[in-house]
């Protein structure tokens, strides 16, 4: 990644705060923060060869570790970054997952491990592309009637964030996180069982 | 969508309040709080099922290993794939010695369990190449598994991404191949609702099987609740909460598996849901001709019909679907797929097949006609069935001269209600068999509570035994073709005749029947039943011939007289015709089995709702039109000269209501049955009741069923003629009613043409039923066939009344002639074939200038008027509707 893009991250982190809404906020750095994690991801595959695992929070804590420095830990740098880090994370893993389908055997990842909280949804922390796609069908589907819900969800299993955190990034109660979050659980499980039929 | 995520929220915010408490008032809770919103309370239901408290530690199973041993039976080849819970491994059944298909769950959960059960129980029901055989289900050790088919190639999804997209031809190919796999799983009630290209598999010959019914229902099920499937691929109808599920749905994901076939994309990707929704609703599937330029515009069109937003605007059904191919035939696909098409589609379908079959140019079938109907006439007239000399007198002459008769002995003969004239074939008085002359007279009002006693079965068979108690205050005479009273029964109570009795009645009733009284021994005599004063007997012997001579008289008047062979000899004359029908026997057997199998095909299209309602309407309306028609004709006739039903004219109008329900009644058990195993044989007919006249299914039908009949009749004749030579004149048998009630004048030649269509179309019904139980049931094509043969040739040749040999030189022709019209053309033809065979056969068609040629030329003109107007309405080009 070049280093001006990252810069770039790091100047709409900084001045995003002020004059931008949410959505737009989202909209413009999901694309950055989806590049950086991108290519981390790949590193990481280099680096750990023949393992084939990739470790969503591991990935999205050194992204942000490495963009922290220049945020200055800004409360909300670090609540933009967050905002949109569940998603691009998402993203990423279903990326290399398609890649895997396309090319079935060799190549690409065959594990993903996401955090422990993920367990709660009927899944194991480490899941087969498969599953993870079917799981990022169930969000899709979440997303296109609660967008917030599914942000919760993904910042819980694919970023890692306790409910406190989630609350603080999202800007709602922890009460109102640990709704959503009880209830995303059953929903996906529903859903997932009827996905899931081999 | 917004309506959506509010339904959402809401559905949250219950979830969430129920869960506050205790677990036994949820349910109530739920149904409370959702007031009234069955779909919102079966969401909320379904979600809080799904809610555990603690999260459940899951294990997962570890892949097998290949080589491993599975269940004790199945040999791990290789893995085919793994999903979220399940995998799948090609391996070797020890048992059987195969390679089969093995899935197993690898996380223990019982809904998934239950699911498995479900789909092997589904799956099981469809036989067909088109779809993966299931084989069985099975535990091991707690694992759920099942077995199926394994096939030996990949899946459409791996085709597609391997090779992008498919030629237009493939993809023709394809959408028929899956079009009829469905049709044979909705024909056995199963909707799929999971069609997409990972669930079809294509093996190494590019053949298509439809797999993985795991989410599968019976299709008076719907669906609804939970939603399942694919999104991506699923039909607008099933992606909105409590979606309902029909045949319909598969066809929508068939039109999506299509586009993407031709196109190598998919249309709707899985991560874009929303405008997934947004463009069914709006029904923006772009064509298939806006992507892939020069596509087959049948195809498009196909495609583009599946993917109507609104189901009742998709293809009716999967063969629907077939009939917009290019060459589709959807009738073929039907039989393929073992499903019964509608009747409507059989009325649109089966344009394949008519208009290129090479049959003969109009002019030689008019040609052909006319030569056949002068073989006819020509055969007819050698044949001699009607063994009434060119001097026979007119049926008039002869009612007159029964009067006078009848007026001479006493009787105020003509003031009463007539009702009966006409010949009938008998045993004459010198042994021979020949026609008699019947007049009959009413002189009372009908009484329902008179009934006849029968005592001896042949008694109808012949005037010489009078065995019934004849009805009360009627007067019938028999005159021979000289003229000759043989028959006579009064009734004291009958008005006298203005010439008053005569001085010596038995004098006078000898010289009406030519009897020399001299010649007379006496003997004794056996009147039937009755009131009587004097009764005699005598015999006669002249030339060797044994005649017996029987009168009885009260007051002063004859009311029985009776000349003929001796009843022993008369007996035994009779016996010997009956014998002559001893396929009687056989009809029975026939009978009784034909019954079985029908009650068995109604039993089933009741079950299957198969049933063509409108159609049985119609035909039974045209049956019971044409038995009125007859009624109307014939009323005031008595059936039988001897029979007790006056006042007949309302017996026998009760007669068609039930014609009807009978012809009902057989359509509604064996059409079905006929639609499935053989619908092109109804293309025709179904275009006739749907009133579709001008083309050329109904065109050709008319025509060679017409050429068929003609056929079928030369055989007749020239089997009678034949006969004639070798079996001495029995030909013409006991079958001959119609045509001496035909040769009596105009109406009553119409008369016989009404009853010859509705014998036809209850004929054809049962036939046409027979070839197709026959043709399919046996193993070999034209064994059925032959064997319909066969049975045809036991129906008529049994009816035609004479021996053994009529069953290979006239049944066997006749029976090949019915099995290839119906092969060949169908039902349609069939009808007309033996209404204009039926009409030939008891037409007394002769060259000879006589008074009842006027018959044969009525019959012969409506033979031909059908014929020539198939010949006509041909070439008109088909009257299927634009679509």
């Amino acid at each position: 990644m070049a280093e001006a893009a990252q810069s770039e991250v790091t100047q709409l982190l900084r001045g995003l705060a002020e004059d931008l809404s949410p959505e737009e906020a989202a909209d413009r750095i999901l694309p950055l923060v989806y590049e950086e994690l991108r290519v981390l991801a790949g590193a990481h595959l280099r680096r750990e060869r023949g393992t084939h695992t990739l470790q969503a929070t591991e990935i999205v804590h050194e992204a942000y570790l490495k963009l922290a420095g220049q945020l200055g830990a800004n409360w909300t740098g670090r609540r933009h970054f967050f905002g949109v880090a569940g998603r691009a994370m998402r993203q990423v893993l279903v990326d290399h997952a398609r890649r895997r389908q396309r090319r079935k055997r060799g190549g690409g990842i065959d594990r993903v491990t996401l955090h422990e909280d993920a367990c709660q949804l009927d899944i194991s922390s480490e899941l087969s592309p498969e599953l993870l796609l079917d799981l990022d069908q169930a969000l899709d589907a979440l997303r296109g009637v609660d967008p917030r819900q599914a942000q919760v969800v993904e910042l819980r299993c694919f970023v890692g964030l306790k409910v406190a955190e989630i609350a603080e990034t999202l800007g709602v109660s922890r009460r109102t996180v640990e709704g959503d979050w009880t209830h995303a659980r059953a929903w996906l499980k529903h859903r997932l069982a009827s996905a899931w039929r081999s | 969508m917004e309506e959506l995520s509010a339904r959402h929220r809401r559905a949250k915010a219950v979830f969430l309040a129920a869960l506050e408490r205790p677990a036994e008032e949820r349910d109530a809770y739920v149904a409370a709080e959702c007031g009234g919103d069955p779909e919102l309370i079966a969401e909320v239901r379904a979600v809080l099922a799904f809610h555990a408290d603690e999260p459940t530690p899951r294990v997962v199973l570890p892949p097998l290993e290949v080589g491993e041993r599975f269940a004790n039976r199945y040999t791990i080849l290789e893995p085919i794939g793994r999903g979220g819970m399940g995998e799948v491994y090609r391996v070797r059944d020890e048992v059987l010695g195969e390679s089969v298909a093995l899935k197993r769950l690898i996380r223990s959960h019982r809904a998934m369990e239950a699911a498995m059960v479900r789909e092997v129980r589904l799956a099981r029901r469809i036989t067909h190449p088109a779809v993966c055989r299931v084989h069985d289900v099975g535990d091991h050790e707690g694992q759920r598994f099942l077995t199926m088919e394994y096939v030996d190639g990949e899946d459409l999804a791996t085709l597609l991404s391997r090779v992008g997209s498919l030629p237009t031809d493939r993809v023709v190919h394809l959408a028929r191949e899956l079009a009829v796999g469905l049709a044979s799983a909705h024909a056995q009630g199963v909707v799929h609702r999971d069609l997409k290209p990972g669930n079809i598999l294509i093996d190494r010959r590019g053949r298509a099987r439809i797999t993985d019914f795991g989410v599968a229902i019976l299709k008076d099920e719907g669906g609804g609740g939970v939603q399942h499937g694919t999104p991506s691929y699923m039909a607008p109808e099933q992606l909105v909460p409590d979606g309902m599920s029909d045949p319909r749905s598969d066809l929508y994901a068939l039109g999506l598996v299509l586009h993407e076939a031709a196109t190598g994309e998919p249309v709707f990707s899985p991560s874009d849901r929303v405008r997934a929704l947004t463009v069914r609703e709006q029904g923006r599937v772009p064509t298939l001709s806006s992507i892939v330029p020069g596509i087959d515009p049948s195809l498009d069109r196909a495609v583009a019909a599946c993917l109507a937003f609104d189901p009742r605007r998709r293809p009716e059904s999967a063969l629907h679907f077939v009939e917009l191919l290019p060459d589709g035939d959807a009738l073929g696909a039907a039989v393929e797929a073992r499903a019964t098409p509608s009747p409507g589609l059989v009325a649109d379908a089966g344009a394949e097949g008519w208009e290129s079959s090479g049959t003969a140019s109009g002019g030689v079938k008019a040609v052909g006609m006319i030569l056949g109907l002068a073989g006819v006439f020509v055969a007819s007239a050698t044949a001699g069935l009607i063994p009434l000399g060119p001097s026979a007198r007119h049926p008039a002459e002869l009612v007159e001269s029964a009067v006078g008769a009848l007026r001479s002995l006493g009787y105020a003969a003509g003031s009463g209600v007539p009702s009966y004239h006409g010949f009938l074939e008998d045993l004459t008085e010198d042994g021979g068999i020949g026609p008699l002359f019947w007049y009959r007279e009413e002189h009372a009002p009908y009484r329902s509570s008179y009934q006849q006693s029968v005592l001896d079965p042949a008694a109808d068979l012949s005037v010489y035994l009078p065995a019934t108690a004849p009805p009360p205050q009627v007067l019938v005479a028999i005159f021979n073709q000289a003229g000759e009273l043989v028959y006579l029964q009064g009734d004291h109570a009958i008005e006298t005749s203005r010439s008053g009795i005569p001085l010596d009645p038995l004098q006078e009733v000898m010289r009406l029947g030519g009897v020399d009284a001299q010649e007379l021994a006496p003997a004794e005599a056996r009147p039937p039943p009755g009131v009587m004063d004097d009764v005699w007997g005598w015999r006669r012997d002249r030339d060797g011939l044994v005649e017996r001579v029987e009168a009885a008289v009260h007051g002063r008047r004859v009311v029985y007289f009776s000349r003929g062979l001796p009843p022993d000899l008369a007996r035994e004359r009779t016996e010997r015709r009956v014998a002559a029908t001893s396929g009687l026997v056989v009809n029975l057997v026939l009978v009784a089995a034909f019954a079985i199998v029908a009650a068995a095909s109604l039993f089933t299209t009741l079950r299957r709702q198969s049933t063509d309602w409108t159609g049985t309407a119609k035909t039974a309306a045209i049956a019971s039109g044409l038995a009125l028609g007859q009624w109307a004709l014939l009323v005031g006739q008595v059936s039988h000269p001897l029979s007790d039903a006056r006042g007949t004219s309302a017996a026998n109008l009760a007669q068609v209501p039930f014609i009807g329900f009978v012809v009902a009644l057989f359509y509604v058990a064996l059409e079905p049955t006929v639609r499935r195993r053989s619908p092109r044989t109804l293309v025709a007919w179904a275009r006739v009741l749907r009133g579709r006249l001008r083309n050329e299914p109904v065109a050709r039908s008319l025509s060679v069923g017409v050429l068929a009949g003609i056929s079928c009749g030369l055989f007749y004749y020239i089997d009678v003629w034949t006969a004639e030579l070798w079996a001495g004149g029995v030909a013409g048998g006991i079958d001959q009613g119609p045509r001496w009630l035909a040769i009596l004048g105009f109406r009553p030649t119409l008369a016989v043409l009404f009853g010859n269509g509705f014998d036809a179309i209850a004929r054809a019904l049962v036939v046409v039923f027979s070839y197709s139980i026959l043709t399919r049931a046996l193993p070999v094509r034209w064994v059925g066939a032959f064997a319909t043969v066969v049975l045809v040739a036991f129906l008529e040749s049994t009816v035609g009344g004479h021996q053994a040999v009529s069953f290979l030189s006239f049944g066997i022709p006749v029976g090949v002639v019915s099995v290839w019209v119906i092969a060949e053309v169908g039902f349609l033809a069939y009808v007309i074939a033996g209404f204009v065979f039926y009409s030939l056969k008891f037409a007394p068609v002769s060259l000879e200038p006589a008074w009842w040629g006027l018959s044969g030329w009525i019959t012969v003109f409506t033979v031909l008027s059908i014929g020539l107007a198939g010949i006509a309405l041909s070439d008109r080009g088909d009257q299927r509707p634009a679509r």
